[in-house]
This record gives structure tokens, C-alpha cells and sequence, in this order.
């Protein structure tokens, strides 16, 4: 597993570019749509850009298309990574 | 140059109009092109030409899936790895093409070119770039029909993305208006309304402008919603059909806010429009068009 803050932080940055928000308004009660204005294109955007991001740093991630479909908030989406997160080469 | 990547699969017509206007393009432009999609659907159509030179010198880059016009094109990429866009659009992420071209849908076209390519800085939502057939000159449209239902803030960002495609095209001091039922600036959608009052703050903004005001040529760029800005373009083009359809007009738009070449064409494209839209694309890709439009868009006052 992952560090839920350490995913916080790599979602925090990547909602930030994709959205062009200020990163101080991504916090973990933050509702991708209705508090972002996410949709799903960005969403799937965030989600792969950080999987790529903990890749390069030794760890396998994905997420499946039915769960990201189900992503409300910042905080549901870094619990939900740093479960799926794994070392690399790891069975 | 490394060539042009044409989504095989994209477009109604998809893919005997691609191959043929590949072949097109190949025979009468010397053009270097890959078609990405299916081998088992691609092979059939190149050697049913195989009497022809041209018809050899096609590669195919194989890609299993493809994206129909009804999937929701961001889960849809994220399910089909092997889509024909994705593939495509990789191959430009890569290097291995210099653009790419496709006629399918718009929305997969953006999700792929975002996800593969990455957004330029600043951007909250790449947009289709088209220059409209009008008889003034080069007045473009942006956004084209890439985010059918765009905010105000992203109207702003295809006001700057316009902005700077103009100035690669030549005009140095664009002139921009925000397409609307009426000049004055309390007209319009709510939308229209609240995109008028961010504008109004962007150096070159003339105010709205309605459509006779841009066949005119009252101004250089012209800025729009995405599903608006489609219709007024899908109506000057079906108005000036007999042309277009005998040399295919520039045959296709270009996607900007994209780090890389991307041309979307019209999903009914023909081969003439498909031949057109490669040639556009070699000459964009050669140009460096989007680096160019990027490096404008870092001049902006906010911009880089």
C-alpha cells in the first residue's frame, strides 16, 4: 500500500494543472463535480496521470473503470489509490 | 519528417474513405503516411489498390479497438488501450509521427491527444481551431467543437488559444469577438453573458459579434462555445459545399492546447476531404504550428 497523504499530495498537483485551480481548494472533502467542476474527462486525466506518477516512483496502480466511475470526493479517490497501490513486480 | 498517423477507424465512412484518401494523398502529395487501426480490416482495402506503387508504401500500425461515436470518450479510452486514437496519438507522443489525423469523434480525438500529449500550460481544455471559409481571409474559430458545453473561464482560455493561432497566421494585433445573437453586451445565454464580462478584460476584445459580422471580417478571431461554434462552422461549410467538395478545403481543424499536431476532420469526411486533411496536417507538422502556438500563447499578458 501507499501513503494516503503522499497520494493526496500527487492528486492535489495534478488536479491543480488539469483544472487550473489554486491546489489550496483540492482538499479531502472536495466533491470532483460539484466543488471542482470535474468531469469525467479530467477525472480520468488526474487518475492516470498519478498512477503514472507512482509508477516512476516503484509502484503499481490501476484503477478499474467501474470504481473510478464512483469516485465523489479528492479523499475518497487518494484512499481508494494508495489500497490498489502496489510495489512493482510485486504478484 | 516521420510521417503522418491517420486514425484508420475514425469517421462514418471509416475505413474505406481513409484508405482511399490516404492513397490519395500518397499518389498525388508524395505524402508519408501510417494508417493506425486493424490489420485484418486495413490489409484487405491496401491490396484490393495493390496494382498501385502507392498502395505498398502505407504502413499499418495495428490497433485492435476503436471508440464509437456513442462511448463517453475519457472511460472509453481508459477501457480500450488498443483504441486506434490512443495508438495514433501515441505515436505522436513518441515521435514516431509528426501528426495526427482523424475523422472519428471529436471528443475521443481531445481525451486521446490530452492523455498522450499532455495539455500546454495554462490550459484548462484544449479546443478545435478552424479557419472559416470566408471570402475576407483567415478568420478563425475557436472553440470549433471540442467542449460542446464550455464555461465562461474556458472561453477565455480558446479566446487566448485563438489569439495566438492568429498571430502564427499572420495578424499580429487580432481582433476578437464573442459570437452572439447581437452586438450589444447584455445579449445572450447566461453563458454568453458571463463569457462577455471575463472578455471584455482580454486586450483585442471588439465586444459580440453576430455572424454577418464575421463574413465581413470585423474581426480575426472569432470566439464560441464548442456545440455554437460547430453549428456556425457546420453552416458556412454546407454553404460552401460545391467548393469544398472539389478540392476539399483544408479538410480538417486544428485541436489546440495540445502539446503536438492533432487535426480533427469531419466525421462524414470523403476521400477528398481525408487527402486534404493529411496534406493540412504535413504542412502543420512541418510548420511546427503548435509549438508556434504555444510559444504565443507564453507572450500573452497571464500566459506560459
Amino acid at each position: 500500500m501507499a501513503d494516503v497523504d503522499g497520494v493526496l499530495e500527487l492528486l492535489t498537483a495534478r488536479l491543480a494543472a488539469v483544472l487550473a485551480i489554486d491546489p489550496a481548494v483540492v482538499t479531502p472533502d472536495a466533491r470532483f463535480d460539484e466543488d471542482l467542476q470535474a468531469d469525467s474527462l479530467d477525472l480520468v486525466e488526474v487518475i492516470e496521470g498519478v498512477e503514472q506518477d507512482l509508477r516512476g516512483r516503484g509502484i503499481e496502480v490501476s484503477m478499474s473503470d467501474d470504481e473510478l466511475a464512483t469516485l465523489q470526493t479528492v479523499g475518497d479517490a487518494a484512499g481508494r489509490l494508495a489500497a490498489l497501490a502496489r510495489p512493482a513486480g510485486s504478484s | 519528417m516521420p510521417p503522418v498517423a491517420l486514425d484508420a477507424m475514425g469517421g462514418d465512412h471509416a475505413p474505406d474513405v481513409t484508405v482511399a484518401g490516404a492513397l490519395k494523398a500518397r499518389r498525388e502529395h508524395g505524402l508519408d503516411i501510417v494508417l493506425v487501426g486493424d490489420p485484418q480490416v486495413l490489409g484487405p482495402r491496401l491490396e484490393a489498390h495493390g496494382g498501385r506503387r502507392e498502395a505498398h508504401e502505407i504502413e499499418i500500425v495495428a490497433a485492435s479497438e476503436v471508440i464509437a461515436m456513442d462511448e463517453d470518450p475519457a472511460l472509453a479510452l481508459r477501457a480500450k488501450r488498443d483504441a486506434s486514437i490512443r495508438v495514433a496519438a501515441e505515436l505522436v507522443a513518441s515521435g514516431q509521427a509528426s501528426a495526427l489525423v482523424s475523422a472519428g469523434s471529436t471528443g475521443a480525438t481531445l481525451a486521446a491527444a490530452l492523455l498522450a500529449l499532455g495539455r500546454l500550460r495554462g490550459i484548462r481544455r484544449p479546443a478545435v481551431g478552424a479557419v472559416l471559409p470566408v471570402d475576407t481571409g483567415g478568420v478563425v474559430l475557436v472553440d470549433a467543437g471540442g467542449t460542446a458545453d464550455a464555461t465562461a473561464q474556458m472561453m477565455t482560455m480558446f479566446a487566448a488559444m485563438g489569439t495566438a493561432y492568429a498571430r502564427v497566421l499572420g495578424v499580429e494585433r487580432p481582433r476578437l469577438g464573442l459570437l452572439n445573437v447581437g452586438a450589444e453586451p447584455a445579449k445572450g445565454n447566461a453563458l454568453a453573458r458571463e463569457a462577455f464580462e471575463l472578455l471584455s478584460a482580454m486586450e483585442g476584445f471588439t465586444g459580440n459579434v453576430e455572424p454577418d459580422a464575421v463574413l465581413a471580417g470585423r474581426v480575426d478571431v472569432v470566439i464560441s462555445d464548442g456545440f455554437t461554434g460547430n453549428v456556425f462552422l457546420k453552416t458556412l461549410e454546407g454553404l460552401a459545399s460545391p467548393k469544398l467538395s472539389v478540392d476539399g478545403g483544408p479538410g480538417a481543424a486544428l485541436l489546440l492546447g495540445v502539446d503536438g499536431e492533432v487535426l480533427v476532420a469531419h466525421g462524414d469526411a470523403d476521400e477528398n476531404a481525408i487527402a486534404a486533411a493529411l496534406r493540412t496536417a504535413t504542412t502543420v507538422a512541418g510548420a511546427k504550428l503548435a509549438q508556434r502556438v504555444a510559444q504565443r500563447l507564453a507572450e500573452l499578458p497571464g500566459g506560459g
